[in-house]
């Protein structure tokens, strides 16, 4: 989840009253923050992903001020249409097809305005942006810029310009391998036979989307005009990341113009601000939350949390603001308004559903059986899954075989699933070759095995596996010790010599269960010497492995 | 002429000591060390002989020590990935060929080969390139570290400049420990000129003794109550296996049924069915495992993947207006490593359908983490549904506040607040209050939105499904005062052996 830095001194000049902490936590709780840290001026919180008006002080603002009934219902922007246009060229489509415009007049930025934009604008770029590969933004000084806006694809030894910060012309090559925004964004354009750039009528260029604007549009405390701008790849996403910022701008006295853009992808208008309207019955409030509310007092909840809303008889009609894009199904105005109304003012109900409790029979097996080796003097350990092809097969001398295997492991250590559990505990002895002997360790577990019948290709299976290590072991001893736990499970079985490679030839052993028919069921043997010489290991280990599934529902 | 009173075993170490003079090594003697100690602490209070502890400084292997014992130095690592791809890398690609848990531990490798005049840095292109220049043909660190690992070694018998190197770099440390001897005293001596007689004494009653009525002329040894006893060590169930099943009981207890699912799953179980978008950030390479073995699931039942393909499009009959992009098939049957359990719910309620379901899982997920003191890579999810008709938020609390008192919290230190899960709505996060933690959150749960349940055939309009998560990784090590999450599932034997009881 996200983590936010905001101003607090900034944040209560908009709500317009300061707030004590238990006030503030109280209100980010409702809002799906969580304080974090309050230090001086200084407020970490984190939010989670669906809210994505609030990710700046003027938005969790707006939201507060709802909440504590100083402003209700949807916020009133003065919106206006622009003069200003979008052209979009067919060249551009391949490369960011994404993309809306919008200006914002009489905005009184200030020094706590201009670090809340900048703050709001790469918060976006990280979470929903996904590092700006799928929406990016840029903001400009419009009264430095001349309308039209031309939005295209241009061969990259083409565009030329001062990028933001620097005072020399770079072309956008340069910029993609030295600029310090180029080397961290580059890669999203960097293979593209042409460049998304943004150019006025003059055609200069205003930006080089996702990487970096241009010195000459430079955004500064004192600027009261601005052209946001916002590319990406998916058209829906960039829309909602302008009406976020510009509705942002707008809490700063800004007014919002419309921008008509036309060209490859047709015409259309953004940012479209009109809200969503949505209903929601009485009834199914009630059905979900318990709560016997009127639609008048389910429509004053929704009103605290910006929303219009009206009731009409049985049900509430509620107009939804457009920074708002969390809002699907009416399930979610349920959500809205408990949240308003408080999680903890609801009275708790024991569901009353009557139904027997079942442990799986995989684990009831496994508890048996875990138990038993308990009772033979082993102790349990727990391995991951997750392991590696070199512990897995080459220092056991298992030959290499397909399993399942990430593509995209974070270490070298965790790279496959194991499709067997003998590994794990011998290199759990070679952890350990320091402690006393004789040491007798056993895991129950599921491995996983390829198996192309399955929906998923593969399957889980549950084994049980053991090993024994002292300055003497035999096969009878370790015999003796899966005798025993089968003797006591109630399974017959047998032995049949035969070859493992981590196994001593002529002391290693293939286990059948012979139940209705015969079915194999694993192995045991002393592990042979070239194995514990790979591992570090200075004594003799008796080992074996068994599947569990085929004896569930039978013993 | 005097007599004393001796065991078996006591005139067995003095016949031991015989034959050697001045101070001899408790090592030395050929009998199991610990009686040895046992009995030349016996013989010493008899006044037989002397037990002499003489201090030694030994050299020890630190973690890290050991990971380069298992691994390789980093910079025999970094030697040998040099030398499987021809002997020229990038110094950007190091990091990804996995062979180092840290830029730190690559910087080291680097600066320790090009001491060593192994490998040089050559600037092309404007990337930087390591270059081979020789293998190595033996390293020096690498050869005591062995050692060290292999047996006991005496500070002294390390050359003090490569002991030095090895101690900055962390890979060792100096430990104390007491050398035992033992030397006869006069007494002893003359015990074994046969100037003083010995007495047996009988250290153990046995069958024969009683059998045949000799025991009545026998002198019992007495034994030192106070001597530590031999350890030994029971079989035992692994602490954090153990609390698992703690958790199953009481699930169980509360009526519910374990299910479970496969770890290798089909991001349409994982994600789609869970009505989490295709470009949802959960879904992107850095968060979760994708496969490069097998790659694509047969997804079964293709009319439950149209109903879901539609509930993401454009809502289907639920009312929801849908995520609003194009749903792609390919996506949705990619082969991951399950992220959360709760594709196993999916899958139950999918193939169950009856009323009223109450299941749980606990189980094996895995993410793309680094393993360090708070992340892993393969942890433990447990999560369940109730499903039945007409259950809403109240019950929702009222069952999670049930479940928070049967893991051991109080009533009136229990809170809820809101929160987001993609396949949730209300959604809640469950508090409660930890005497060392303070509140802590430990449940996670909601509703399941109508556009998770419509398509699997259940109509939220009548039914409530009251999904849950435990935090249980987390809970195990409050409650079993772990602070290291890789202590979950420990490698450590003695570890293992001592963990106390709680």
């Amino acid at each position: 989840m996200p983590t936010l830095t905001l101003n607090l001194r900034y944040l209560f000049s908009l709500v317009g009253r300061e707030l004590s902490n238990s006030e503030l936590s109280e209100l980010l709780e409702k809002c799906k923050m969580s304080l974090e840290r309050i230090e001086g001026d200084e407020l970490e919180v984190e939010v989670t992903t669906d809210r994505l008006d609030l990710l700046s002080e003027e938005g969790i603002a707006r939201h507060f001020k709802g909440l504590l009934r100083i402003e209700e219902g949807l916020p009133r922007y003065s919106i206006f249409q622009s003069e200003v246009e979008g052209i979009v060229k067919e060249s551009v489509l391949n490369v960011r097809p994404g993309f809306a415009l919008g200006v914002v007049f009489g905005v009184d930025l200030g020094e706590d305005g201009l670090l809340s934009l900048m703050h709001l604008q790469e918060k976006i770029h990280q979470t929903w942006g996904r590092g700006r590969r799928k929406v990016s933004i840029g903001i400009h000084d419009f009264d430095k810029l001349t309308p039209p806006i031309t939005y295209a694809g241009e061969r990259p030894e083409e565009i030329r310009f001062v990028p933001l910060g620097e005072s020399e012309i770079m072309s956008a090559r340069e910029i993609i391998n030295k600029h310090e925004k180029g080397i961290a964004y580059g890669h999203i354009i960097a293979d593209k036979p042409l460049y998304p750039v943004l150019r006025d009528s003059r055609g200069e260029v205003l930006s080089l989307p996702p990487i970096i604007n241009s010195e000459m549009t430079r955004v500064t405390s004192e600027t009261k005009n601005l052209l946001i701008d916002v590319t990406g790849t998916s058209q829906r996403e960039v829309e909602q990341a302008l009406i976020v910022v510009a509705t942002a701008l707008a809490e700063k006295g800004g007014k919002i113009g419309t921008v008509r853009i036309r060209g490859a992808k047709g015409e259309y208008v953004t940012p479209n601000l009109s809200p969503k309207e949505m209903k929601l019955e009485v009834e199914y409030f009630k059905l979900k939350t318990g709560l016997d509310l009127s639609s008048q007092e389910i429509a004053s909840l929704l009103r605290k949390s910006r929303l219009d809303a009206v009731a009409q008889g049985n049900t509430v009609r509620a107009l939804i603001p457009p920074y708002r894009v969390d809002f699907l199904h009416p399930i979610d105005l349920v959500e809205e308004a408990l949240i308003v109304y408080g999680y903890n003012r609801l009275e708790w109900e024991i569901p009353n559903v009557m139904t027997t409790g079942r442990i799986h029979p995989t684990e009831k097996l496994s508890r048996k059986v875990r138990l038993l080796m308990v009772g033979l003097g082993y102790q349990e350990i727990l391995s991951y899954v997750m392991t590696n092809e070199e512990e897995l097969f080459d220092k056991v001398l298992r030959p290499r075989k397909p399993i399942v295997k990430v593509a995209n492991p974070v270490s070298a250590a965790f790279t496959v699933l194991r499709d067997s559990l003998m590994p794990g505990l011998l290199s759990f002895l070679s952890n350990n070759v320091h402690a006393p002997y004789p040491q007798k360790i056993f895991e129950v577990g599921d491995v996983v095995v390829i198996d192309e019948k399955e929906e998923t290709k593969a399957r889980n299976e549950r084994r049980i596996a053991a090993a024994l290590a002292d300055d003497v072991v035999s096969f009878e001893r370790i015999q003796a010790h899966l005798d025993a736990l089968l003797r006591n499970l109630g399974v017959e079985y047998e032995l049949e010599e035969f070859e493992h490679p981590t196994l001593i030839s002529g002391r290693s052993a293939k286990i059948s269960y012979l139940l209705n028919s015969v079915i194999e069921a694993g192995y045991i043997g002393e592990v042979k010497p070239e194995v514990l010489e790979n591992l570090g290991l200075r004594c003799p280990v008796g080992v074996f492995e068994l599947s569990l599934d085929p004896l569930i529902g039978e013993v | 002429m005097r007599s004393i009173s001796l065991s078996e075993g006591e005139i067995r170490l003095l016949e031991l000591l015989a034959p050697k003079e001045g101070v001899v090594k408790i090592n030395e003697i050929s009998m199991e060390k610990s009686s040895a100690i046992a009995l030349a602490h016996l013989l010493a209070q008899k006044g037989i002989l002397e037990v002499i502890k003489r201090p030694e400084i030994v050299v020890k292997l630190t973690e890290r020590g050991i990971r380069c014992v298992t691994l390789g130095l980093p910079e025999e690592r970094l030697v040998k990935a040099l030398e499987k791809r021809g002997g020229k890398i990038p110094l950007k690609e190091l990091f990804k060929t996995g062979l180092f848990e840290s830029n730190m531990e690559i910087n080291v490798a680097i600066g320790e080969a090009r001491k060593l005049g192994l490998i040089e840095l050559r600037k092309s292109d404007g990337e930087t390139l390591v270059n081979l220049i020789k293998p190595p043909e033996k390293l020096p660190l690498k050869e005591v570290l062995t050692r060290v690992h292999r047996s006991k070694v005496r500070v002294d018998e390390v050359d003090p400049k490569t002991l030095s190197l090895l101690k900055k770099r962390g890979l060792v440390k100096e430990e104390k420990h007491v050398e035992l001897g033992v030397k006869l005293t006069d007494l002893g001596r003359r015990i074994l000129a046969g100037e003083v007689k010995i007495k047996r004494e009988i250290s153990a009653l046995t069958k024969e003794l009683i059998e045949s009525g000799m025991w009545k002329e026998a002198t019992l040894k007495r034994y030192d109550i106070k001597a530590k006893p031999p350890k030994v060590y029971p079989g035992k169930l692994q602490m954090y296996a153990e609390f698992l099943d703690e958790v199953r009981e009481i699930l169980i207890g509360l009526g519910f049924e374990e299910v479970k699912g496969p770890f290798v799953e089909a991001e349409f179980w994982n994600f789609d069915a869970l009505f989490q978008p295709q470009d949802h950030p959960a879904r992107e390479i850095h968060s979760s495992y994708i496969l490069e073995y097998p790659k694509e699931a047969n997804l079964r039942d293709l009319e439950l993947v149209e109903r879901v393909r539609r509930v993401h499009e454009d809502g289907w009959i639920t009312g929801s207006t849908g995520w609003g992009y194009k749903w792609s098939f390919d996506i949705a049957r990619r082969l991951v490593l399950r992220t959360q359990t709760t594709a196993v719910s999916a899958r139950t309620i999918a193939s169950r359908k009856e009323l009223p379901l109450k299941i749980f899982s606990i189980d094996h997920v895995f993410r793309p983490d680094v393993l360090d003191r708070t992340h892993s890579m393969d942890f433990h999810q447990c999560e369940g549904v109730v499903m039945d008709r007409g259950l809403n938020v109240k019950h929702l609390l009222g069952f999670l506040a049930t479940l928070a008192m049967e893991l051991g919290f109080k009533r009136d230190e229990i809170r809820f607040k809101p929160d987001y899960f993609p396949f949730t709505e209300p959604s809640v996060e469950t508090l409660v209050k930890h005497e060392r933690l303070g509140w802590i959150e430990v449940l996670g749960a909601g509703l399941f939105r109508p556009e998770v349940l419509a398509p699997l055939g259940i109509d939220s309009k009548e039914v409530g499904a009251l999904a849950w998560g435990i935090g249980i990784g987390r809970l195990a090590m409050a409650r079993l005062g772990i602070e290291d999450i890789r202590d979950l599932h420990s490698r450590d034997l003695t570890f293992l052996r001592e963990f106390g009881g709680r």
